[in-house]
């Protein structure tokens, strides 16, 4: 098996819409996670907060280049990846802030959201075993015969150590399913940089131990990552091969809003770029972006945030006795009783 | 030679499952081809059903993972697990993933893991285990161990027709070793998954096992009734997650005294369980002390005679019966 | 020279038969230890067995095509020497007899519980169904261990019960029985001796309202148990409680039952007042005390039904009972004149808990009491 590994992706005719809804994703997803925040610190936010700072550009370059039907396992900072792939302010709220409304119902929190009819898996915290979850959709399509969609699912430079990782990327190799993984290689596994977790050049080098191909950006960079993003799952869907994307960029925040990341490396955190900054700064010279668009686009945003909020605020909050307490979906004879 | 055996009628369960229901398939180390698994349940099956046997890489975590994936697409995966032993590194995804999945989401997650259980001569500690405590203890999860050649057919039927996650105990030992003249697959008929059957009636004591243990349990009967005149009611546990509470307190209120044999190890399983239920729930029905008894709780030994005193036998579970009843 | 069998050997997990395909050595071969001798097909895969000593395959027993189990005979070998008939080691399931290593079952203490009196949960548990005490079983002869009741016992008892007529006992009844029940819980002992009563019958002459012998019992008995109060303790657990004040119960019987009217500081009150607060308790019917307020040991007169000598039992609360017969008139010694005169006299019984007291104490409160009595003057 060929294992092509193009360290430098350049696709050239990246569509005037698809730049915009990158970029208008990205900002989506920065502007909701500074409201999660925010509510955070007024202590309306059951559970921890882990924002996507600094990695908006890559996350939204995946959900932007999938389609309706396709698979999407996010990682805690996948927020402007999300949104692009059609989550909704609202979906997000209700969960952050405990409604029954929400998709988990108060049973399981905030960045484990997940709708399996949207396609977006609900993670476990053990990241890598979401990956030959992924697989799994993708071999159960093929063996009923539905084609055409692929699987994305998102890792860290730290689930890149798992032993379920390396299962998973093994497998969709050996079976030949159209899974790409992408890779953010944000700096840290929580507090342990790079050198911590592994020993090779790049995780992209893996592919070609898998044999599959892998692809490299430079993921403060919104038109490489979305170039590179768009190469690698349109590159799934048409030879059903499994594609490994490697995303440099640097977590512009700590681990969670619990953590407030004193032991990253104070240099290297001065010289980062934001995606969020670089971004309208390149479409405007590319001329994808009109001069104070940007600003408007904040406002609605903003305006769609207020709006959501105060909707999900008045939504019932999850309670013991609206429970079943039922694990099994089934009525098995014998069942025990509640204690 | 023309009775079918627990293997025989696992890989007919297999081969109907998958000539009903074009969303069953299977998946798993050396399951497909000529050579059809290691204990070759599901020998034959490829030729038949094709691509719907499917060989895995050596990745239990990936295997697990991959089912409870097409699970959620609405397949019916079986899975296999070579020894039951090395479920233990699809631990994660067997009890966080799939045993989660219907409370978090309200989407159910029908999988099944067949997991070859317990001891055989020259075993060893990694090849004889049973798996029913650790992966039953965890919410959500379905937990069958079938001892006859009617419940492995008809156990697996429902294990794979639950939309539940069951982890499905096949004893090795059982394997060739049961064997039923009578068994018709058209005929068989098991009783609800969840309740518990009556091998052996009896007054005196109620004898629970499941699995292989079930025999030693009815050679133990038939010690205890020819030389010592006491007759045990023997109860095959059959499902142990849910666990069948009527049928084992109903047995106790029958006979006021409780052994429990099981071929798992002391600590905190499934016995422990059940004299729980009965010192709980059942304390007015007891005229004696419940009893367990267990595999010395130590890894298992590898040599033949180290593990036969290692496993409870029936003269173990003699001992036991004749104490309670003689408390 | 002799024959040793080539069994078939246990392959591994899961295999229990296997069908001959074919001999790979001729009959009357010699073989080496491990040599290839016969190909045989598993339900796994083609599988040799090879043979397991040096010498001669002296004869087949099986022949390509035959089904054969873990252990069948296959073909003998003649071998040198006397042969390993049994150096294969047993294919079979588990030895039905295990021999675990003693350090492993060192036995856990367990509390020995023997004989009759021990009620299993589920007797318990239907007795409670039933409203019944264990006293209720007294007359069911049982057939378990040691003669212990079972279940079953009980439930033949009760299905003869259902034969005979029977009619709700009263309630005053079922307090009593309760009572005594309660009581019979505890190792009751007796002690006895007579006493003369004729100082005491001209004594109580001179006493406003002529107290009845019950009356003087009480007032001995309370200054007894106050000057040595031991027998007036009551014991629960490892707690010994011992009385401040020596309020004493008089028996009482009804129609019905027995109530136990209570005399206050019978050890410092006056035999006219205790006299005069007996015949006004009984007067309002009050019966017994408040909380803070409880006897320490009771007297009771059978002497009253002409009975001179019983064993009654304290209530369960108290730790001693005094018994007082009837007098009777009997021939008395005068050691002084030498000569026999004639006299009163009665028997006094004091029954007491085991647990608190033993004999002497009991016999030391006992002599106290009646010379008391024997002494009415110093009760004055």
């Amino acid at each position: 098996m060929q294992a092509a590994t193009s360290m430098d992706s350049t696709v050239t005719d990246l569509g005037h819409e698809l730049r915009r809804t990158h970029l208008r994703a990205m900002l989506n997803g920065r502007l909701l996670e500074e409201r999660l925040r925010s509510l955070y610190r007024q202590g309306l936010i059951h559970g921890g907060v882990y924002l996507g700072f600094g990695q908006e550009a890559f996350s939204a370059a995946g959900g932007c280049c999938l389609q309706k039907g396709d698979v999407f396992a996010p990682l805690i900072r996948d927020m402007a990846g999300r949104l692009a792939f059609g989550e909704t302010v609202e979906e997000v709220l209700r969960t952050y802030l405990g409604k029954r409304s929400g998709a988990m119902r108060g049973r399981d929190g905030n960045i484990h959201r997940g709708s399996l009819e949207q396609g977006i898996l609900p993670m476990i915290s053990h990241l890598g075993a979401m990956l030959p979850t992924a697989a799994g959709i993708l071999l159960a399509r093929r063996l009923r015969g539905a084609s055409g969609s692929v699987g994305l699912a998102a890792i860290g430079d730290g689930a890149m150590a798992c032993g379920a990782t390396h299962e998973a990327l093994n497998a969709v190799a050996v079976h030949r399913l159209p899974l790409v993984v992408m890779v953010a290689n944000n700096g840290y596994s929580y507090s342990s940089p790079n050198s911590c977790a592994f020993a090779c050049d790049d995780l992209v080098q893996r592919a070609e131990g898998y044999g599959i191909p892998g692809h490299h950006c430079d993921a403060t960079d919104p038109k490489a990552a979305l170039a590179t993003m768009a190469g690698a799952i349109t590159a799934a869907r048409e030879t059903g091969q499994a594609q490994l994307v490697v995303g440099k960029l640097l977590r512009l925040c700590g681990h969670g809003e619990h953590d407030d990341g004193a032991y990253m490396d104070a240099a290297q955190r001065e010289a980062a770029r934001d995606c969020l900054s670089f971004g309208p700064e390149q479409a405007v010279a590319d001329g994808i972006l009109a001069a104070g668009e940007w600003d408007q686009w904040r406002q609605v945003i903003t305006t769609t945030i207020d709006t959501a909020l105060a909707t999900v605020e008045a939504e019932p909050d999850a309670e013991p006795a609206q429970e079943d307490w039922q694990a099994w979906s089934e009525s098995w004879p014998g069942l025990e009783a509640a204690p | 030679m023309s009775a079918t055996s627990y293997a025989g009628a696992l890989r007919l369960a297999l081969d109907h499952a998958l000539r009903d229901d074009d969303d069953v398939f299977i998946y798993g180390q050396d399951v497909a081809g000529s050579f059809g698994g290691a204990f070759k349940i599901t020998k034959g099956l490829s030729d038949r059903y094709g691509d719907r046997v499917i060989n895995a890489p050596i990745s239990e975590d990936a295997i697990a993972g991959m089912a409870i994936g097409a699970a959620m697409e609405g397949m019916r995966p079986v899975i296999e697990f070579q020894f039951a032993d090395f479920a233990t590194i699809a631990f994660n995804q067997l009890v966080n993933h799939a045993g989660t999945t219907y409370w978090r989401t309200g989407k159910p997650c029908p999988l099944t893991a067949r997991l070859p259980v317990g001891g055989t001569p020259g075993g060893g500690p990694f090849h004889s285990q049973m798996a029913e405590a650790w992966l039953g203890h965890h919410p959500g999860m379905v937990v069958f161990a079938p001892a006859t050649v009617d419940d492995a057919y008809c156990m697996l039927r429902q294990a794979i027709a639950s939309n539940d996650p069951v982890i499905f105990c096949e004893h090795k030992y059982l394997y060739e070793q049961v064997r039923d003249d009578s068994f018709n697959p058209d005929l068989a008929s098991a009783l609800p998954a969840g309740e518990a059957a009556i091998r052996r009636h009896g007054r005196d004591c109620t004898v629970v096992a499941w699995s292989a243990m079930l025999y030693d349990a009815l050679r133990a009967a038939d010690v205890l009734a020819r030389e010592h005149g006491i007759e045990i009611e023997v109860i095959d546990l059959r499902c142990l997650r849910p666990l069948p509470r009527d049928g084992v307190l109903g047995s106790v209120s029958r006979t006021g005294r409780l052994v429990v044999a099981s071929e798992d190890f002391p600590f905190g399983g499934v016995a422990a369980e059940l004299l729980a239920l009965v010192a709980q729930h059942g304390f007015g029905l007891l005229d004696a002390p419940p009893v367990r008894v267990s595999s010395l709780d130590t890894p298992i030994p590898f040599h033949p005679s180290l593990w036969a005193a290692h496993r409870p036998q029936a003269a173990d579970i003699v001992a036991a019966v004749i104490q309670t009843v003689r408390f | 020279m002799a024959r040793e069998p080539i069994p078939l050997p246990r392959f591994g997990e899961g295999v229990a038969t296997a069908e001959l395909v074919e001999w790979l050595v001729e009959e009357g071969a010699t073989v080496k230890r491990g040599d290839d001798l016969a190909e045989v097909q598993t339900a796994k895969a083609v599988l040799t067995v090879a043979a397991p000593s040096d010498g001669v395959l002296c004869e087949f027993s099986a022949a390509p095509g035959d089904e054969l189990e873990v252990g069948d005979q296959i073909g003998w070998l003649e071998v040198d020497g006397a042969g390993s008939a049994t150096k294969t080691a047993s294919p079979d399931a588990p030895a039905a007899t295990s021999v675990k290593p003693i350090t492993a079952v060192a036995p856990a203490p367990t509390v020995a519980i023997t004989g009759a009196g021990y009620y299993s949960p589920r007797l318990r548990a239907r007795l409670n169904e039933l409203g019944l005490s264990a006293a209720d079983l007294a007359a069911v002869p049982g057939t378990g261990r040691g003669g212990r009741v079972t279940a079953d016992d009980l439930e033949q008892f009760l299905a003869e019960l259902d034969q005979l007529d029977a009619n709700k006992a009263p309630a005053m009844r079922l307090a009593v029985a309760d009572a005594m029940r309660r009581s019979w819980h505890r190792p009751l002992a007796t002690v006895a001796r007579r006493i003369e009563l004729g100082p005491l019958l001209e004594h109580r002459r001179s006493v406003p309202g002529r107290p009845s012998l019950t009356i003087y019992g009480a007032k001995a008995l309370g200054v007894a148990l106050a000057r040595d109060p031991r027998l007036a303790c009551r014991l629960v657990g490892t707690k010994l409680m011992e009385p401040k004040r020596f309020h004493i119960a008089i028996a009482k019987e009804q129609d019905d039952g027995i109530v136990l009217p209570m005399l206050r500081d019978a050890d410092t009150t006056s035999l006219g007042e205790l006299a005069e607060t007996h015949s006004h308790a009984l007067d309002d019917g009050h019966v017994h005390s408040g909380a803070n307020e409880r006897a320490v040991a009771t007297v009771t007169n059978y002497g009253t039904l002409k009975i001179t000598w019983a064993i009654p039992i304290p209530p369960p609360d108290h730790s001693v009972i005094l018994g007082i017969g009837k007098p009777d008139l009997v021939p008395i010694w005068d050691p002084t004149a030498g000569t026999w005169g004639r006299g009163k006299v009665c028997e006094l019984t004091l029954t007491f808990d085991h647990r608190i007291g033993d004999g002497a104490g009991a016999a030391a409160v006992l002599h106290h009491i009646a010379y008391q009595l024997e002494h009415p003057h110093e009760l004055d």
